[in-house]
């Protein structure tokens, strides 16, 4: 490239002369527009900063920390939720990590009848949200439930199991519930290790158990931190599970703070150190991740074939998984089933029909409404931000803020609603007076749905930006080049390959929002319920039967998309999906 | 007549503290005729070319314009739309569209015709280059050749005035490249459409040109037909960028130069300190035991051969010459120009320095 101001003075001087271009010393007075960045990508830098607005608006709060609401939380339940919030964190992180892991080598390595099935059932638990595992499993599993019944009738009337409802109850339902994170990451990076290595290591003389001690597990912990960083986001999010359990923690705590002490002040307080524990969680994986980037370098490796389970060994490969998916899965939606067909049973003719029908139309209402919206800022982030050649740098810092956007998937639903309240709160005066007191916008549908956008852009974004990448720059320029505007460029090109991709997205953040609860309740316009609000709601109270009607329903909506997961996470090109999923 | 393209003063940078990729550039294509724009990575070609597509937007300033055929397309004032300039391009990677067969790859810019209309021109077009046999295929069934002879196909369907190649060969493998260079040449020529196309490979740029600019620094350093720039370069970095070439120190005494190989007649007269420059065909070598060079290395090609030879006095020369002249190494020869040779007087600019720079790249 050309720098004529470096090369000999003379020249410069006779440039200077000639030319009427814009020197560096003068642009200002010849250049009439010469953007810093082009306009595109500004417009996908506004709404990347308004879903950051909330979580900034939570972080100023430690400019003016109130040492009195420190000192009064610290002198009550501060430590307690410290404690259990970091216990119940260890727990969830290690037996999610047991769990998914050993899951995910066991299909991934062997083979035996029905291991294709197993394979695809051990994600079937996603589709239980913690607070409705968690209050059937306390009827199952407490002192007066079936379980415990059953087991005194066989082993005498003193026979007791663990205390249930308790930390270690917490824990065990929390980890059913969200194993599936860490094995859906781990059966990928598994099935991406190449025969070759493993060759390597068993002709140096290592053992089955030796390998995936010392190549297979070592190469795939990014993968491994990441999965139990979305269980431990998840955790940090619940505010249910631990409420049934008689737990007090941190979510628990801003929403105990928030909804029945009414302080305020000190929910905030807290939310914004909870808040700072969950980016805690996505720096120590960005940086477990960053450090170990392992790549299999060469052309494309041979698949691993796997190993042939006969005998004794096959009934083992079997039992663990089917118990464990009794447990999480088939008991508790079989006791829903009966639940609801006796609630239904029960009801006053016509009654429940009314309700049912009503929160469902608000819930599907809300969950399309969320994920047309949630995409379609997506789409317009990464649409703005594709690469085009030269604005590829200006774009760089843009780039990293849409990214910086997606943070708030790690954020619990909580906080993102009392960021978005914080938020909404000094223009509810003015909405009220434009519209005659008609709209409170911080319990209106608006406040709503910027919550999901907040706690949802990622899945998203994430799904939209990698089928994005199917289409080049060149592959745009080509279709400008035959006459196409760019309007016609994105109807006829840009969506044709993305579609898929956006489907998915679209999927994924509507039965996200159909399970999520705390957004939902805490941004809900007043008297609009939905299912997962309902199904809280009865259980808390509970209202076991009652909730199994809208809890079943979620659970068989949110059974396809998590069988949608697994078709993702097969190919390698969606890889990005998970990662930041 | 007005020419399919012309460029005048045209200059692009990215950022306000960036180096200019194109300063100033001013071309132009005649009808039918192939332009070849020829330079080393990031010489800022591929940029000119977006320029005249419409993908970039040059600086402001009043001097610059493009016209395309007799409409302009860029100048004070007007800045046509990449879709409304009317320009064909076909890429490095090809870029077809992966969702659509070939047939509606090709079919995709043309609108306005009915869709029967529309699928005919595409399978006229697809027999040109010989490929009407895969039109219901999808673009990654197809090998990379067959691809860019897709992309041809697509980007000549509108029969646009202009078409704009960007390296269109570099991804395929030498023998393929060939065959299709020449392929490419003749259904251009068939279409009688005006081209202008990019490489950093001299061979192509020579045997495919009717014109030949070359670029350097985001300039346009040189524009002629390949003999003339050949034969006679404009600086020694044109004339090391399209062949091998010696340069020798010389003092000039108007029609003839001294140098190492004694007196030499120069093709146009100058005087003072001069570098000369001699193409290796143009050395007559011949065996004699008195002679001032040796025979360092040869390379034998069968029909001729490449001679490294020393001087006395340190100097190195490469001479092409028949390959049945047979020349053991280490023997003795004598060296003579075969015709007048061309003199650069020497200054900073445009030195050997740059000369290197750009024998680096190739």
């Amino acid at each position: 490239m050309l720098d004529p101001a470096r090369e000999s003075p003379a020249l410069e001087v006779a440039l200077e002369r000639t030319s009427t271009l814009p020197w560096p010393g003068r642009v200002a007075a010849v250049s009439r527009r010469r953007p810093a960045f082009d306009a595109g990508a500004l417009a996908a830098a506004i709404p990347a900063f308004l879903v950051l607005l909330p979580l900034i608006g939570l972080a100023l709060t430690w400019l003016h920390l109130d040492g009195e609401i420190w000192a009064h939380l610290w002198s009550t339940l501060l430590p307690e939720m410290l404690l259990n919030t970091t216990l119940l964190m260890l727990g969830v992180g290690a037996t999610t990590l047991a769990l998914g892991t050993t899951l995910a080598w066991l299909v991934t390595t062997y083979t035996f009848p029905g291991v294709k099935l197993i394979e695809w059932m051990l994600v079937l638990p996603v589709a239980l949200p913690g607070y409705i595992l968690g209050y059937v499993s306390m009827s199952l599993f407490d002192y007066a439930g079936p379980v415990q019944t059953q087991l005194r009738a066989w082993l005498g009337p003193d026979f007791e199991l663990f205390e249930f409802r308790s930390l270690p109850g917490a824990i065990f339902v929390l980890s059913l519930a969200l194993y599936p994170y860490v094995y859906l990451l781990a059966r990928a990076a598994f099935r991406e290790q190449s025969a070759a290595q493993r060759d390597a290591a068993r002709a140096a003389g290592l053992s089955d158990r030796a390998i995936f001690w010392r190549v297979a597990l070592p190469l795939a912990r990014p993968s491994l931190a990441a999965g139990v960083a979305l269980a431990l986001m998840e955790t940090l999010t619940d505010f249910a599970v631990v409420r049934y359990f008689n737990v007090v923690t941190l979510s628990e705590g801003v929403v105990r703070l928030w909804i029945i002490q009414m302080d305020r002040d000190a929910a905030v307080q807290l939310a914004s150190l909870l808040m700072m524990m969950a980016l805690g969680i996505v720096l120590i994986e960005r940086r477990l991740r960053s450090r170990a980037r392992y790549y299999q370098l060469g052309g494309h490796s041979r698949p691993i074939a796997p190993i042939r389970l006969s005998g004794p060994r096959v009934v083992a490969a079997l039992v663990g998984p089917l118990a464990l998916l009794f447990v999480a899965f088939g008991l508790p939606v079989a006791q829903l089933a009966q639940w609801a067909v006796a609630e239904m049973a029960s009801a006053e003719p016509g009654t429940l029909d009314a309700t049912f029908g009503q929160y469902l139309f608000n819930t599907l209402a809300l969950s399309l409404g969320a994920a047309l919206f949630v995409v379609a800022v997506a789409l317009g982030i990464a649409y703005a931000l594709r690469p085009r050649g030269s604005q590829a740098k200006a774009n760089a810092v843009l780039r990293f803020l849409a990214h910086l956007a997606t943070l708030g998937y790690a954020i619990p639903g909580a906080v993102v609603a009392l960021g978005v309240l914080l938020l909404l709160a000094p223009l509810n005066e003015t909405v009220l007076a434009w519209t005659g007191g008609a709209v409170l916008l911080s319990a209106s549908v608006v406040g709503l749905l910027y919550g999901y956008l907040v706690r949802f852009l990622a899945i998203g974004f994430s799904g939209v930006e990698a089928s994005l990448e199917k289409v080049t720059p060149n592959m745009e320029m080509a279709a400008r080049s035959l006459g196409a505007a760019p309007a016609r460029v994105l109807t006829r090109v840009h969506l044709p390959l993305m579609r898929t991709g956006v489907l998915a997205a679209l999927l994924l953040v509507f039965v996200d929002t159909l399970k999520e609860l705390p957004v939902t309740m805490f941004l809900r316009p007043f008297g609009m319920e939905t299912l997962s609000v309902w199904t809280y709601m009865l259980a808390s109270e509970s209202a076991w039967q009652a909730a199994a009607v809208p809890a079943l329903t979620i659970v068989l909506a949110s059974v396809g998309p998590a069988l949608l997961l697994i078709r993702l996470s097969r190919s390698g090109a969606q890889n990005n999906w998970e990662t930041r999923l | 007549m007005t020419p399919a393209l012309r460029v005048c003063n045209v200059s692009k940078r990215f950022g306000v503290k960036d180096a200019y990729a194109v300063y100033r550039a001013s071309l132009e294509v005649k009808l039918g005729q192939i332009v070849v724009l020829l330079g080393p990575s990031g010489c800022g070609k591929t940029t000119l070319l977006r320029l005249i597509s419409g993908l970039e937007t040059p600086e402001p300033d009043p001097a610059a314009s493009i016209a395309i055929g007799d409409r302009m397309v860029f100048g004070p004032g007007v800045n046509t739309l990449p879709e409304k300039r009317g320009v064909g391009m076909v890429f490095q990677d090809y870029a077809l569209f992966p969702h659509l067969t070939v047939v509606a790859n090709v079919a995709f810019g043309l609108r306005g015709l009915d869709r029967a209309e529309a699928l005919a021109r595409a399978m006229a077009m697809l027999d040109q280059v010989q490929l009407s046999g895969l039109a219901q295929r999808y673009p990654h069934e197809l090998s990379g050749g067959q691809q860019q002879r897709v992309a041809l196909a697509r980007a000549l369907a509108p029969q646009p005035q202009l078409l704009l190649l960007d390296e269109p060969f570099s991804n395929l493998d030498h023998e393929l490249r060939v065959a299709l260079r020449d392929e490419m040449r003749s259904v251009l020529k068939r279409s009688g459409v005006a081209a202008l196309f990019v490489t950093h490979d001299r061979e192509e740029a020579l045997s495919l040109a009717d014109a030949l600019a070359v670029m350097r620094h985001g300039r346009i350093v040189q524009m002629g037909t390949p003999r003339e720039l050949y034969a006679c370069p404009a600086s020694p970095f044109v004339a090391r960028f399209l062949g091998e070439a010696n340069f020798l120190p010389a003092q000039a005494y108007g029609d003839y130069a001294e140098c190492v190989l004694g007196r030499v007649a120069l093709a146009s007269p100058a005087r003072g300190c001069v570098q000369l420059l001699i193409r290796p065909e143009a050395l007559e070598v011949s065996a004699d035991p008195d002679g001032r060079g040796c025979v360092e290395q040869v390379l034998y090609f069968g029909h001729d051969q490449l001679l490294s030879l020393r001087l006395d006095g340190c100097e190195r020369l490469l001479a092409r010459t028949d390959g049945a002249l047979a020349m053991p190494m280490g023997a003795r020869v004598s060296i003579r120009p075969r015709e007048p040779v061309r003199a650069f007087e020497q200054t900073g600019s445009n030195g050997t320095d740059g000369a290197t720079d750009a024998t680096d790249s190739l």
